[in-house]
Formats: C-alpha cells, structure tokens, sequence
C-alpha cells in the first residue's frame, strides 16, 4: 500500500456522505430543540431570585426573634445604624443537574438605607456585561457560575458581590442565591404570593407551564409553580429580560407584603422557610435580629423596585448599563436613592 | 456570513469529511448533526474566528475523538433508534478486495485516522494537522507514521496472526 491507495480510497467513499438536505433540516431542528431547552434552563434562575428576596426578610425576621431581639427593638438609637447593602441571586440550578452547573439569572441589589424608612430593590439584568474580578468581561450570569466552580454557592454569591463592588462601589454586608424548587416552596409555604399584572401574560414557550395557559391581568395570587412561571416568562415580552426582571420585582413586592404578614410566633413556618432545600443565605456582615425589627414596620409600599434600564442596550457581546442607570449606581454609592428615585420615577416599576 | 449561508455552502464537504473520520454513514450523519448543532448555538464563536471552516472541522475531530469517552456520544444514542448509529468495526460485510484499506482504517486508535484523513484526503501540512488535533507537529507526524505502518502490517497476508478476515 503506497500514499495513493489510501488518498484512491478516501475518493472512492466520498460517495457515502449522508443526503445534505435531510441532514440541513434534522441540525436545524436539533438546535431549535436544544436552543428552547436552554432558554428554559437560564430562565429559571430568575424564580430563584425572586425567593431570594421574599427569603431574606423572613430570615430577618424569622430565627432569632427570642430574648436578644426585645432588648435591641428597645434601644433603636443606641447605635448609629447604617446603610444595608444585601444581594439576591436567583439560580437556575435543577436537581437533575450537576452540582457546579449554574448562572445567576435573577440579581437583585437590597438597599435600606441607614433611615430605614425603605428598602429599594435594583435589579440588574443577566445579560449586563461588566468586569468579573479573576475573568475579564463577561455577562453577569457567569460570575455566579464561576464562582460557584470555587466555593459552591456562597462561592458564587461572592464573586458576583465582587464584580457588583467593583462596578458600584457598594459593598454588600450579606446575600442569598434561591433555587427554583426553593421559590416554589417558599411560595407555598407563605400560602402564595399576590402579584398585580399591568396586563395578562401568556405563558408561551414557558418551561413549567402547561401550554396555552396565561396569567389573567389584574391582582392574584400566585402558588409556587405559577410564580416560577411568571419568573420564567421572557418570550412575547416586548423587552425580554428587563420585563421579566420587573414581573420579579412584583413578586418581590408581594413576598415582602406576605412576609410582613408572618406570625412571628409560628416557629415550625419560620424554621421550614428559612431551611428551605435550595435556599442558600450568607448574612455574615450583619446583625440581623436587629435590622429586622428596624424594617419590620415597613410594608410593601415602603418597597422601591427600580432597574439598570428598561429596555435593551446591547453591544453585540450582551447588555451595556445605559447613562440614566450609571447614575442609579452612583446615587446608590452615595445614599442618595431618595431623591433619585423621585426624579427618576420611569426608573421604578410602574404598579 | 450566516450559519444558513455556511452550511448552504460547507455541508455536503463536511459531510464527506465526516465519512472520512467515521468510516460508515450512520456514524458520519451523527458526527455532523451534532457538530453542525453545536457551531449553529455558538455561531458567534464560530463566524468570529479567522477560518470558521477550519473551526469547525477542528470541533468535529475533537467530538470524533471523544467518541469512545462517552461524553456526547451516550446522549446520542439514547436519542437515536439505538444501535443505528453504532460502528462495529469487525463487521465482516462482504467487501470486495479494493476495500481492504477501507476496511483496515477501522483498526485504528481515532487520533491516527484523524490525522491519515487530514494529510491524505485534506492535503493539509503538518503544522495544520498538528493544530487541528491539539498537538505537537511531532506527535502529529507520529500518528501519521504510526498509522501508515499499521495499516501495511495489517494489508500484508500473513503478518497478522489468523488475520481479520
């Protein structure tokens, strides 16, 4: 056998090679298939973080509420309070998956400011590009994957606190990352969660909803699968990602409204929310017990859901935060979201 | 350039590039699919690069390679009619004489076949075999060497005990 033969019989089989047109139609269908799959995948971490944020109140509430916290409610002046900074991070992890594999699709920024007269949730959209310490430019939802690689999900809590510091200069005093199965728990558990919708929401393409089914406009409870397939829901809506993030804002809202509601003397619900499966919370930099009674009188109108933006600002590689959010970030930086969000009221989620 | 435009254009020659690899149409059609899948979600990566062709023949090799670890190869199967798309190199299937090249590249380790099809049917020079396989040009010529040795041991009656056929 020379060199010839084996280059005559690679000629020779060229003949074998599959029918093009059937293969052409069989990859696009296979890509749509596994494309639909994905979004479906990413999309879940946004009920992730809607938990987060219902969790963290009534983790504030909720453990330590014996003794040492009747002694602090007594003394609120004692102590100098300051600016709160907590993160919320819905992740997309599934039980069938495994452990390392998961983004952050819901990132929600906790402010309450040291008057703790309100607490403002800044929503920031997966998609944003910013610098992610240790990675270069990459989309936020990478840093709670990277993250996670190192130090599970507090590991990935941390390195999306990082990237968010550095890009803000707000330092965060603690956090929490939600799994979906912990949204949907925790939905129940609170007895559902009310939502007001501006308008119906048809669930199309909705990874847990049944087809054809939508969300009625107008004021609801949500039970756990319906507020993860209200988080979920991206496609149809006229500015994708930015919409979705302010349906979580409303359940947000209506988690915060729930939560205020707790009977603080039920220990077995406190335990069982606070202990949910797939709920993750670092509160390391702050006193909770404490922060919890100077909140507790504040209601959900008290609560202030601004985002980065409204609509898309892509540059080709993901979202880029437009000017009038640059400057949400600053006023952050320098407490001063009172005024901000009063000049800025398009910036808040229209009730 | 599009992904619609590339695989209008590049299809049927990755098709035939998929032959070459895999030795029989079921596991070519296969290797395909799931190559073309894969640059069609990542097709910014792929129309960013400086050869997207080049690209993705590379990603084709690799997942040709990796074949045999498992990693996409069970998540095809368990699609597919199992068994269609499964080689059985030993399959005696009565081929005729001129095919006994064709025959004897089935014996072979995946990175020395890789790297016979990109010299002898992709006329592609070392350096480039060496980079599509992700290795020296040292080792990239070893395959080849390797190769054609085992393939003339292998055509040469006698030189293998009770031979294959």
């Amino acid at each position: 056998m020379n060199e010839d033969d084996l280059r005559a019989a690679f000629a020779r089989h060229e003949a074998e090679a599959p029918d093009v047109e059937e293969l052409h139609t069989t990859i696009n269908k296979e890509a749509a298939r596994r494309r639909r799959r994905r979004s479906a995948v990413l999309s879940t971490g946004v009920a992730a973080g809607v938990a987060l944020a219902v969790s963290l109140p009534i983790y504030l509430t909720g453990p330590a509420t014996p003794a040492g916290v009747t002694a602090a409610a007594s003394s609120p002046a004692s102590r100098p309070a300051k600016d709160v900074n907590l993160l919320l991070l819905g992740s997309d992890h599934r039980g069938s998956w495994a452990e390392g594999n998961a983004r952050a699709d819901t990132i929600v920024m906790v402010h309450i400011p040291a008057d703790r007269k309100k607490i403002y949730l800044i929503s920031v959209m997966r998609d944003t590009v910013l610098a992610i310490p240790g990675h270069g430019e990459e989309k936020i939802n990478a840093a709670f994957y990277y993250g996670l690689q190192k130090g599970g999900a507090k590991g990935g809590l941390e390195l999306v606190e990082e990237a968010l510091t550095q890009l803000s200069g707000v330092k965060f005093d603690g956090g929490a990352v939600v799994e979906y199965a912990a949204l949907r728990s925790i939905t129940d558990t609170l007895g559902g969660v009310p939502v007001c919708l501006p308008q119906a929401l048809p669930l199309e393409r909705n990874p847990i909803a049944k087809p054809g089914r939508e969300l009625k406009a107008g004021c609801q409870t949500l039970n756990g699968t319906d507020a993860q397939a209200l988080i979920q829901q991206r496609y149809g809506l006229p500015n994708g990602g930015y919409d979705r993030d302010r349906n979580t804002q409303r359940y947000l809202l209506g988690v915060a409204q729930k939560a205020a509601q707790l009977d603080l003397g039920d220990a077995a619900t406190i335990l069982r929310l606070v202990r949910t499966p797939g709920l993750t919370i670092d509160l390391a930099g702050i006193t909770a017990p404490e922060l919890a009674l100077q909140v507790r009188n504040l209601d959900a109108d008290d609560v202030v859901a601004l985002s980065l933006s409204n609509t898309f600002h892509g540059d080709g590689r993901g979202e880029t935060i437009p000017a009038p959010g640059r400057a949400l970030l600053k006023a952050l930086k320098e407490g001063d979201l009172a005024k901000f969000a009063g000049d800025h009221p398009e910036m808040a989620l229209q009730h | 350039m599009t992904y619609e435009e590339f695989a209008r254009a590049r299809l049927p020659a990755l098709a035939r590039y998929a032959v070459m690899l895999t030795g029989d149409q079921h596991s070519a059609e296969d290797l395909v699919q799931e190559t073309m899948v894969r640059a069609q979600l990542n097709w910014r990566k792929v129309s960013q690069a400086e050869a997207p062709e080049r690209y993705v023949k590379r990603m084709m090799v690799n997942l040709y390679i990796d074949w045999q670890r498992g990693s996409w190869w069970r998540r095809v199967l368990i699609r597919a009619d199992a068994g269609a798309g499964v080689r059985v190199p030993d399959a005696a299937e009565g081929t005729a004489d001129r095919d006994v090249i064709w025959q004897a590249l089935n014996h072979l380790p995946r990175q020395q076949r890789a790297a016979l099809v990109l010299r002898y049917y992709e006329d592609l020079p070392d350096a480039e075999i060496a980079e599509v396989l992700g290795c020296t040009v040292g080792t990239a010529r070893g395959y080849v060497s390797k190769a054609l040795t085992a393939l003339r041991a292998r055509l040469t009656p006698g030189l293998i005990a009770g031979g294959s056929r």
